[in-house]
């Protein structure tokens, strides 16, 4: 998996147990464990990782992205894909559940 | 999708609002006073007044959590003398804390530093003194303890985790730097070198003996090694909706953020003792409620001391607002209250770095604003008083019995 490739929609992304994190008015940072790194994540891409808990799967996520923010569903999938693998890359979700393209 | 375009540093923006809002972004938690080295500079009373219970600890974490604490440092004394460290580690990671640890590495052993990575504490901070055991053993006054606490560093290092390496300088090792630099480079690591040595918590002054005088800490400061910072990682990345750096590059847009903010005490910075006084820094010694009596929520927003340290704005120093050799000054007010009684007062500590600095920099025969007054006899009975305006000299819950 890379930010290049899409996820599939029934997969369960969920954060790794390691990562700091803390949400600051509506808004995620996120220091990570293994390089020190600080993130931060805009308001979106913050809803999207609060619900990164292996629950939901990413078509779930983006429904409710879809639903908050009035954008269509395609749109908001395209969108949790990329930031989803984006975050898989960057190692701030965890492996389990999670298939590597 | 909504969000903008990144401004340059994630830190800056992160400090920036915590700033405006008031949250304990970092916190320093001691959770021991009692220690197994018996180091010469040490402001600590060792015995224990009664420290929170792991329950408490773990309550008050809770509270820290909610109030949008985010830097976790857990120290003391030494950390590892708490039975339930790892018991308090866990809640606090499962909390979401990014943790930093003190310690000085001695009862650090395979089985414990495999814990900590496990755990996710992300960086130990390792006191260390002098390369040479002689001068390392003198300071902590422990035989063996340079080894040992090397020892300890390579476990910690097996394991993957960050370490950084903590050297005060005082008069017992001010010559021992280059060794202290040439020992982060063997090791990889990250080291901090600082001159400064505050006054015992209850106000005994007996420790500051060991502060380097100004004309040998001169000589150290004109050693470029003494500002060098290691840490050459890759530069700040700048994606959307996602945004990413090193915190260390945050350096110029956290002094905006700043601007004319004295310090981070009581505005975003906490510093909580083992018996659970909270004060605005671990070097602002003025009490302002006990978490066993109150929650955080009521101290941090409520106590009528901590808002007075958060109101106050470096503009109000009178004296420093003059002063032509500001720029070099990093005048701390905790010390200014230790040492001359008034927080928004200028510190003689700070201009006596501060001239140094900017002698350093190619200025001649800086005088700082203070000592220009002091000289002319303007502020008599104000310079470097024996005995510290302390506004509280002991632990508020020792203090209550």
């Amino acid at each position: 998996m890379s930010a290049h490739h899409a996820a599939a929609v029934d997969v369960r992304p969920l954060q790794n147990p390691l990562a700091a994190w803390r949400e600051l008015e509506g808004q995620v940072v996120i220091m990570s464990p293994e390089d020190s790194v600080l993130h931060e994540l805009n308001e979106t891409a913050s809803f999207i990782w609060k619900r990164a808990n292996g629950e939901r799967c990413i078509e779930e996520i983006a429904s409710e992205l879809s639903a908050e923010f009035e954008v269509d569903q395609a749109t908001a999938l395209l969108d949790t894909q990329a930031l989803l693998s984006e975050l898989f890359a960057k190692r701030l979700l965890a492996d389990a559940g999670w298939t590597r393209g | 999708m909504p969000g903008g375009p990144v401004a340059s540093s994630v830190m800056a923006r992160l400090v920036s609002k915590s700033l405006q809002r008031s949250v304990p972004l970092n916190v320093h938690l001691d959770v021991t006073y009692r220690c197994n080295e018996r180091c010469v500079h040490c402001y600590l009373d060792h015995r224990d007044h009664g420290e929170m219970t792991t329950a408490e600890i773990k309550r008050v974490l809770e509270e820290l959590a909610q109030a949008g604490a985010f830097f976790l440092t857990v120290s003391g004394g030494e950390i590892f003398l708490r039975p339930d460290l790892s018991e308090l580690l866990a809640h606090a990671r499962a909390l979401r804390f990014d943790i930093s640890l003190k310690t000085n590495a001695l009862l650090v052993d395979e089985a414990r530093a495999r814990e900590l990575k496990a755990v996710g504490v992300r960086r130990v901070q390792v006191s260390l003194y002098s390369a040479d055991p002689q001068i390392h053993d003198a300071v902590t006054k422990i035989p063996g303890s340079l080894e040992r606490t090397l020892r300890g560093i390579h476990l910690l290092q097996q394991q993957g985790l960050l370490v950084k390496l903590s050297c005060p300088l005082m008069r017992q090792n001010v010559h021992a730097y280059k060794g202290v630099q040439a020992l982060a480079d063997a090791l990889g690591v990250t080291y901090t070198l600082d001159p400064t040595i505050t006054p015992m918590l209850d106000g005994d002054r007996s420790v500051v003996d060991s502060r380097v005088d100004s004309s040998e800490l001169l000589a150290v400061f004109e050693d470029p090694v003494f500002n060098k910072r290691l840490d050459p990682r890759a530069a700040p990345e700048q994606a959307k909706p996602l945004a990413a750096e090193a915190p260390h590059h945050a350096g110029a847009g956290l002094a905006r953020a700043f601007d004319n903010i004295p310090c981070s005490a009581g505005q975003n910075n906490v510093y909580i003792s083992p018996y659970g006084d909270v004060y605005p820094c671990v070097q602002m010694p003025l009490a302002t409620g006990n978490l066993r009596k109150q929650s955080f929520r009521e101290i941090w927003y409520g106590s009528p001391q901590m808002r007075r340290v958060r109101d106050s704005r470096e503009s109000m120093v009178q004296i420093c607002g003059g002063c032509e050799i500001k720029q070099y000054c990093q005048r701390c007010p905790g010390l200014a209250q230790m040492e001359d009684g008034d927080m928004m007062g200028p510190s003689w500590r700070a201009c006596e770095l501060a001239e140094l600095s900017a002698r350093v920099a190619g200025i001649e025969n800086p005088v700082s604003a203070y000592r220009q007054l002091w000289d002319e006899g303007k502020i008599a009975g104000k310079r470097a008083p024996a005995v510290g305006g302390l506004v509280t000299i002991a632990p508020l819950a020792a203090a209550q019995g």
